[in-house]
Parts: structure tokens; C-alpha cells; sequence
């Protein structure tokens, strides 16, 4: 079981196994850390993400050539998200690509996906540009509204104007340099992206480990500072806004068209392993991933059947209940159909089959 | 630090039981609670319903985890907590109070006895 760089700070946290490892899934309880997302602020140690670095001449156009997305326009510093995708369509991963230079970018993979990633483009040409940076990354979230008022009071450079989706180089403050690795290959300061996985406004600050183990405990100092949160709150913020959870939502066996993401992550205005399997999806009658609102009392879960009357019509990938609406929420692959918002349809659950209706994200 | 008073008697699955008359309130510990963490929903039993002892007669479902409820005792369900049903953070709570499940009536003295003390409970969650 491997344990982040972060994993001293956690006497108190409740832990669990995700991805091979080893996470707190709650500092205090998971309603609280969710609703301090949405309300305050909340940080997240995803030090599990992979980083994968990759630099070289082709490097960048490499990328873009395994990637549902174009790195090569990208602007430098620009964040794009993509699927990494097999012949066939099917997804070996999400990821985000950002662009650091013209001739390198990085990309993080999901935390159990990061070597199979890494195989995957080797062996398809990728070896020579690879760094496999994950071990010595820290990868800190800092998460909801206030998120740029609590940045103002660790970091030097006012990063308040930053655009969603762009990165920078950002020296954060004196303590954090004086422990900066200067052996990381990604950049000679922390990188600070104005990203997230939870729908509310952010940052997420890549940056080598002892750096992060400084940046943690400064946030933590704080004289109101941000609520350490787990991974329990993190999967009920993502889902609240119907973002993917790799391995769960997808695997090697659905494409992008499935998921419906297409709109987002695909640039069908380049070349990309996997695109023409995309292009005969397209045109082929196909399941759908579609969110669901519970409309009786209830929880649907991962792996829960979804039901026309007695006919199976799809099943759900993940479901929770969703602390601001306080009702049963989920993603679930559905048949042709039953697409149309405001279907209604049954969630068989533990034997009793209770009402729902399709709602696209987010479900706020 | 988890509580458990004194003056309840506990089974080995983490629930309580208070006797009072021929009459059994249960519900779940603190320790139980603390190791679901937050309580997102409560299916709770009928009333009017018989059970035996050991049978499933509802949920709680925790943000990440779902857990059967077993009765304790055999008998017959004369009241339920319907406060859960809005509230199932009650039994976080105040698992010995506002988060109490339902009431028994009970027919057989035998059973009670054999339900854990404070002190056999403490051991069984050290």
C-alpha cells in the first residue's frame, strides 16, 4: 500500500484503501468537509494522481496524438481535459494535459491508472519524452469559494486574476523555496493551476513533496484556515456535478460517446488514437451515461440495476446522497430511449424498486 | 473516547438495548455510529411487526457504506423513530437518545439476560 508524502499529517484522519493507496477518506465527517467545500473552503491532499512529464522535440505533438484533445494549440500554461484512449475508443483514462513549454507538457493520470498510462504510451512510441514524476509530487486542492482569499494569505504573487483551466509558475513563498527540490524536472517553482474535481471555484498546486508538506501546514496555520478534507467528500463533490470517477464511471470497455463527454474532451478537428472507433460510436445506437435524481426516499449505489417496469434498462456506476439537495443522486449507463431529461425510470434497490428520473449534471 | 452508560445492555452486533418494563427500546452504539460516520438514511421496521431475534428489520446507510439492522430481541414492534427519517444524523448524534430505532415488547426473559453488560460490551470493542 503506498502512502503519500502527506500521510505524517494524519494521526487523526479515518483511513482507506484507494487505487493501491493508502488515504484519509475523513478528517472529521464527510457532510462537513463537503459542506465546508461549498461554502468556505476545503483542501485535499491528491498526491495520488500520477504526473507523468514529458519533454522532448515531438513531445507535445506525441501527446496530442494519444489524447481525445489538441496539445499542440494549446497555449503554454494552458490545461485541456482529455481521454487516453485504446484503438477501439475504449478509455484507459482521463486525465488533464497541461502545456509547459513547446516541446513539453504533463499529464495526470488517475491514482490506480498511473502505470498502466505510463505502459500504454511507451509503448506506443512514448518512451524516449517520459518522466514518471508521481512519486516525488505533491498534489494539494484547495477548493471552494473562498478559495482565493485563503491563497492571498500564503503566496507572495497575487494569483487572483488567474483564468479557469491555465497554470503558472509561482514561487509561493520564502518557506516553500527553501525546501524546493531543485531536481524536479516539472518547473523551478511550484505550478499553481486554477482547476478542480468538486464544481466550486480553486486552485491545484503541484509542487515537490517536502515543498508540500510546508505549503499543507502553512494552509492548515491559517487563522481561519481551510477544512482538511478526505476522499468521501471528495467523491460526493464530484458527483454532485456529475464529473467521471475513472475505473468507476468508465473503463476500457466504454468510449468518450458514451459517457457524454464528447462535447468537452473531444477536438475531432485533429488526429488521435482511438478517433475513428469514436466516429462509428457516433452513428451506432448506444447506452448513455445519464445522471439520476431519486424521486422516492433512497441511496443508489455502484452496481444497482435500473429499471422500465420489469425490463432492465441500465445500471449505476456511482450514487450517493447528495448533502445540499439531501436526495439520493447517481451516474448510470442507460439504454437507448431513456435519454430525455425528466425520464422517469426505477432504481432496484436491495430488491425494491424505487422512483428516479434522469437529470443532466450538475444536480444543484 | 467512546461512551457507553452504564446502565444499558449491549449485543455484540453494537446495538443497545433499554429495558423498562415488558417494553425494549434499541438502537445502535456510539461506537457503532462512529464507525459508519455520517448517516445519510434510515429504513426503519413496521410497526404491528413480529420479529425474531437476529432478524433483519431495517438499513442505515452511512455516506460511504450500507449496514443491516438486526433485532436484538424476538418479539413485537410497537413503536418506531420516524424523527429518522428527516433527521438520521440523530443516531451521530445522540445515539443513546433522539437516534434511539424502535421499541419491543418482549416475551422472553432469557434473552435479556444473555445481552451484554457495560463492562462485557467495553471488552467486546476494545
Amino acid at each position: 500500500m503506498k502512502r503519500t508524502p502527506l500521510y505524517e499529517k494524519y494521526a487523526d484522519a479515518k483511513m482507506t484503501k484507494f487505487g493501491g493507496w493508502e488515504m484519509p477518506l475523513t478528517f472529521t465527517s464527510a457532510i462537513k468537509e463537503h459542506l465546508a467545500v461549498r461554502n468556505k473552503a476545503g483542501i485535499f491532499d491528491v498526491s495520488h494522481m500520477g504526473e507523468l512529464y514529458l519533454k522532448g522535440d515531438d513531445a507535445v505533438e506525441f501527446m496530442s496524438k494519444h489524447c481525445t484533445m489538441d496539445i499542440t494549440e494549446s497555449n503554454i500554461l494552458q490545461l485541456k481535459y482529455a481521454h487516453i484512449l485504446n484503438d477501439k475508443g475504449g478509455i484507459i483514462d482521463d486525465t488533464i494535459v497541461t502545456k509547459l513549454s513547446e516541446d513539453s507538457c504533463y499529464i495526470v493520470p488517475n491514482a490506480g491508472r498511473t502505470s498502466m498510462v505510463k505502459k500504454w504510451l511507451e509503448e506506443h512510441g512514448g518512451e524516449e519524452f517520459i518522466t514518471d514524476v508521481s512519486e516525488e509530487t505533491v498534489m494539494i486542492a484547495l477548493q471552494g469559494p473562498d478559495s482565493i482569499k485563503i491563497m492571498e494569505q500564503v503566496c507572495d504573487e497575487d494569483v487572483s486574476d488567474m483564468d479557469f483551466f491555465t497554470a503558472r509558475v509561482v514561487e509561493i513563498n520564502k518557506e516553500v523555496m527553501e525546501v524546493f527540490d531543485e531536481g524536479w524536472p516539472m518547473a523551478d517553482a511550484p505550478l499553481i493551476q486554477k482547476s478542480g474535481y468538486t464544481g466550486e471555484d480553486g486552485f491545484e498546486i503541484v509542487l515537490p513533496a517536502e515543498s508540500g508538506k510546508v505549503l499543507w501546514d502553512q494552509f492548515l496555520a491559517l487563522e481561519d484556515p481551510p477544512t482538511a478534507c478526505g476522499l468521501a467528500a471528495r467523491d460526493s463533490l464530484r458527483l454532485e456535478f456529475g464529473f467521471l470517477l475513472s475505473g468507476q464511471d468508465f473503463d476500457e470497455d466504454r468510449t468518450t460517446i458514451e459517457t457524454g463527454w464528447q462535447k468537452h474532451a473531444v477536438n475531432w478537428d485533429h488526429d488521435f488514437a482511438g478517433k475513428e472507433a469514436l466516429e462509428e460510436m457516433k452513428e451506432k445506437e448506444h447506452q448513455m451515461l445519464k445522471g439520476l435524481m431519486m424521486l422516492d426516499r433512497g441511496i443508489p449505489r455502484h452496481g444497482y440495476s435500473v429499471y422500465d417496469n420489469d425490463d432492465k434498462i441500465g445500471e449505476v456506476t456511482s450514487g450517493t446522497r447528495s448533502p445540499i439537495k439531501k436526495k439520493g443522486i447517481a451516474l448510470a449507463y442507460l439504454d437507448p430511449g431513456y435519454h430525455k431529461e425528466g425520464t422517469e425510470v426505477l432504481v432496484d434497490i436491495r430488491g425494491q424498486k424505487k422512483k428516479a428520473k434522469v437529470k443532466n449534471p450538475p444536480f444543484l | 473516547m467512546v461512551e457507553v452508560p452504564k446502565d444499558l445492555k449491549y449485543t455484540a452486533e453494537h446495538e443497545w438495548v433499554k429495558v423498562k418494563g415488558s417494553e425494549a427500546t434499541y438502537g445502535i452504539t456510539d461506537y457503532a455510529q462512529e464507525e459508519l460516520g455520517d448517516i445519510v438514511y434510515v429504513e426503519l421496521p413496521e410497526e404491528g411487526d413480529e420479529v425474531e431475534k437476529g432478524d433483519m428489520i431495517g438499513v442505515v446507510e452511512s455516506v460511504k457504506t450500507v449496514s443491516d439492522l438486526f433485532s436484538p430481541i424476538s418479539g413485537a414492534i410497537v413503536k418506531v423513530n420516524y424523527d429518522l427519517e428527516d433527521a438520521p444524523e440523530l443516531i451521530n448524534e445522540e445515539p443513546y437518545d433522539g437516534g434511539w430505532i424502535a421499541v419491543i415488547e418482549y416475551e422472553d426473559e432469557d434473552e435479556i439476560d444473555k445481552l451484554l453488560s457495560e463492562e462485557e460490551y467495553k471488552k467486546e470493542i476494545e
